[in-house]
């Protein structure tokens, strides 16, 4: 019987016959490894981009968004732990083959489709699938994902996404292994090879309290952010909610996400956010020229938008991102 | 004497396999035990197709 390797995540699970992958989705079946998730959804929802965040990337814009079971981390907080911890099997799935997706993001007026909620890279193959379709019917195509992926796979992701938005959970190897089950290093270089493609990237970090959540931790992170990533790359700071195994913390206080949001507009980041704080100026985009609003939200929805083809609507200064 | 050795030689195997055992169980279990797929496709319909990026190694 054959044992095969999967070389998709760096896990680089070893099966034999039977066996299935740290994943769940991923299993030797007669001596081929098969994706078990391909076509078959557990969570399928139209959601504002704003939500996952994507805040410089068709603002104001809805994304088809789906999910599969699995994932190939074990965060103690995850959001999404019924799905993303669960096997394919157990889990309550559609039938929409790539083609019914796109078609459900055309009919909702979706102007991209997310792989969310879980992590796309365990369902790679229908992922990709679906970018083709997207495209095709000239859908954009994000993923929000942790970036614990093999180099070769996330070159061939970048070929066909247009953003992607990586949860950077924590800035020590500490923090991955007892958060996340997972190592820091894949997950540095994911980020720095998408900024080198030139696919739209933007960041999350979740702030634990207790976990990663001292001026130290934001200071180190800001300033790999500054040295790899420079200073256009939008940083999201949000809020932790108690979930999972980690019921027993409390909820991320405002002023953590402030002093987080401070330090790193302190080292140069010019596009910081702070999620879940209603009202605060950290929800707006603002002009790193003239210091001007330009795009003021409100929870998910977009109050005001003044950018004009990419650039700001008063001094003309060009702001990164996927503007149409 | 010899008994003090034996004794002595006993209690080093145990602990020994003690420690065997306690290391085996805090291993990082990588993988789901084995399943039987038929089973789950019939009763999920889910249809595994090959994926990309694996290679077999024996």
């Amino acid at each position: 019987m054959n044992k095969v390797r999967c070389l998709l995540c760096p896990r680089g699970c070893e099966l034999k016959e039977g066996e299935r992958g740290n994943c769940r989705a991923r299993m030797n079946i007669d001596g081929k490894l098969q994706t078990l998730v391909y076509g078959k959804p557990c969570a399928a929802h139209v959601d504002p981009i704003e939500k996952k965040p994507f805040y410089h990337f068709l603002p104001g814009s809805l994304s088809f968004s789906l999910a599969t079971a699995g994932c190939n981390l074990h965060c103690l907080y995850c959001q999404n732990w019924e799905i993303s911890q669960s096997n394919p099997e157990d889990t309550i799935n559609m039938d929409m083959p790539p083609e019914e997706v796109v078609s459900q993001a055309v009919k909702n007026k979706c102007k991209s489709i997310a792989c969310t909620y879980s992590d796309p890279v365990v369902f790679f193959e229908y992922a990709a699938d679906i970018a083709g379709e997207a495209h095709k019917n000239d859908i954009l195509n994000v993923w929000v994902t942790a970036g614990y992926i093999n180099q070769k796979p996330l070159e061939e992701a970048c070929g066909f996404l247009d953003g992607i938005k990586v949860d950077f959970k924590g800035i020590t190897q500490d923090f991955y292994e007892t958060v996340t089950r997972g190592d820091i290093g894949p997950v540095m270089n994911s980020i720095k090879a998408i900024k080198e493609k030139g696919v739209w990237l933007e960041l999350v970090n979740l702030v634990v309290p207790t976990y990663n959540d001292t001026r130290d931790d934001f200071s180190r992170l800001c300033d790999w952010i500054t040295a790899n990533l420079g200073p256009d790359v939008p940083v999201h700071f949000s809020k932790f909610w108690p979930m999972y195994k980690l019921k027993n913390l409390p909820p991320t206080p405002e002023g953590s996400l402030i002093l987080a949001r401070d330090i790193a507009m302190s080292k140069g980041i010019n596009y910081v956010y702070t999620g879940n704080i209603p009202e605060h100026e950290g929800n707006n985009t603002y002009c790193p020229a003239c210091k001007k609003l330009i795009i003021r939200r409100l929870g998910y929805t977009v109050m005001e938008n003044n950018m004009s083809g990419g650039q700001c609507g008063f001094c003309n200064n060009i702001i990164p991102g996927r503007w149409s | 004497m010899l008994k003090k050795i034996i004794f002595n030689l006993v209690l080093v195997l145990v602990l020994i396999m003690i420690a065997a055992a306690i290391i085996r169980a805090n291993k990082p279990k990588h993988n789901v035990p084995e399943t039987s797929f038929n089973a789950i496709e019939e009763k999920t319909g889910l249809i595994p197709r090959e994926a990309e990026y694996y290679r077999v190694i024996e």
